[in-house]
């Protein structure tokens, strides 16, 4: 048996389970509250970073990576309960390792994510706002 | 992507237009939005009709909402009610009253065109390529969307 693994394992199984009911979650209510947020609104809403954070969340490919991450954060959990049961060395090994890749690929995506809705062309943004908003 | 590509250019006169319109004609794959008062002498030009008819061809489906009556534009423009009926399944054609002249192609290029009085061309347009931020797209199209629901189906 692994080391310090009864204190390991449990710790694993609470993580998996939070992440999985955090993301999921995220990827079920965002895109409702991204359409709430934006249904009255004219363009001009486009300058907040908030918003344009929510709107890139919203973006289907972006929901699909949250679903599948949770999905992998239950699997995990899974395996770390398993190993309470059996007591395979494996079980946890393959439960750390995923654990480790869901991290590293969860901070990439919201470094990405984050970044990307900075970017915006103040000026042109501007021209898009006047031009479609003369009928409001 | 991290780095945003979007373009906006504005455009005065017609023969401007019309080039920058084929342009953003030529870069449809999935589908073209528009609202338009359809100017005859504009739309019945050789290279505006083939640009038009080709994009029609490769997307998917083709919205165009007509700005006022739709009846004379019926005659005027019959190869774009004709071209609606053998593509039936994908052009619908709506008529609807006091609407902004928009070209969306794909929700991410766009043509804007400031209010003007009929029968007038080219006055004042801005074009918009590769919008970046999905906010914006998502904002002229919900807009677009709002018009569509409000117009009025018309048979081609």
């Amino acid at each position: 048996m692994i080391n310090g693994s009864e204190i390991v394992a449990p710790m694993l199984v609470n993580f998996s389970i939070v992440g999985f009911v955090i993301f999921i979650g995220i990827a079920a209510f965002i895109p409702m509250a991204y359409d709430v947020l934006t249904r009255n609104e004219t363009l001009s809403i486009a300058r907040n970073y908030p918003i344009r954070l929510i709107a890139r969340l919203s973006e289907t490919r972006n929901i699909r990576f949250l679903i599948i991450t949770s999905f992998f954060l239950l699997i995990t959990g899974l395996l770390g309960l398993l190993f309470l049961f059996f007591e395979e060395d494996i079980l946890l090994e393959i439960a750390l390792m995923l654990a480790i890749l869901i991290i590293s690929f969860l901070l990439i995506f919201i470094i990405y994510i984050s970044v990307d809705a900075i970017s915006i062309k103040k000026a042109e943004l501007d021209d898009i706002v006047e031009y479609s908003t003369n009928l409001d | 992507m991290l780095v945003d590509n979007m373009q906006t250019q504005e455009v005065r006169g017609e023969e401007q237009t019309k080039e920058k319109i084929i342009n953003l004609l030529e870069r449809s794959e999935k589908y073209i939005w528009m609202s338009s008062g359809l100017n005859s002498e504009f739309y019945n030009d050789p290279d505006v009709k083939t640009a038009m008819v080709n994009a029609f061809k490769q997307v998917e489906d083709v919205r165009i909402i007509i700005d006022g009556d739709y009846k004379t534009k019926k005659v005027e423009l019959r190869w774009l009610f004709e071209i609606a009926q053998q593509f039936r399944e994908k052009i619908r054609i709506k008529q609807h009253q006091n609407l902004l002249h928009w070209l969306i192609v794909d929700g991410k290029h766009f043509r804007l065109e400031r209010p003007h009085k009929t029968e007038m061309v080219g006055v004042d347009n801005l074009f918009v390529i590769d919008v970046f931020q999905p906010i914006v797209s998502d904002m002229l199209n919900k807009k677009f969307t709002k018009w569509w629901l409000k117009a009025t189906s018309i048979e081609p």
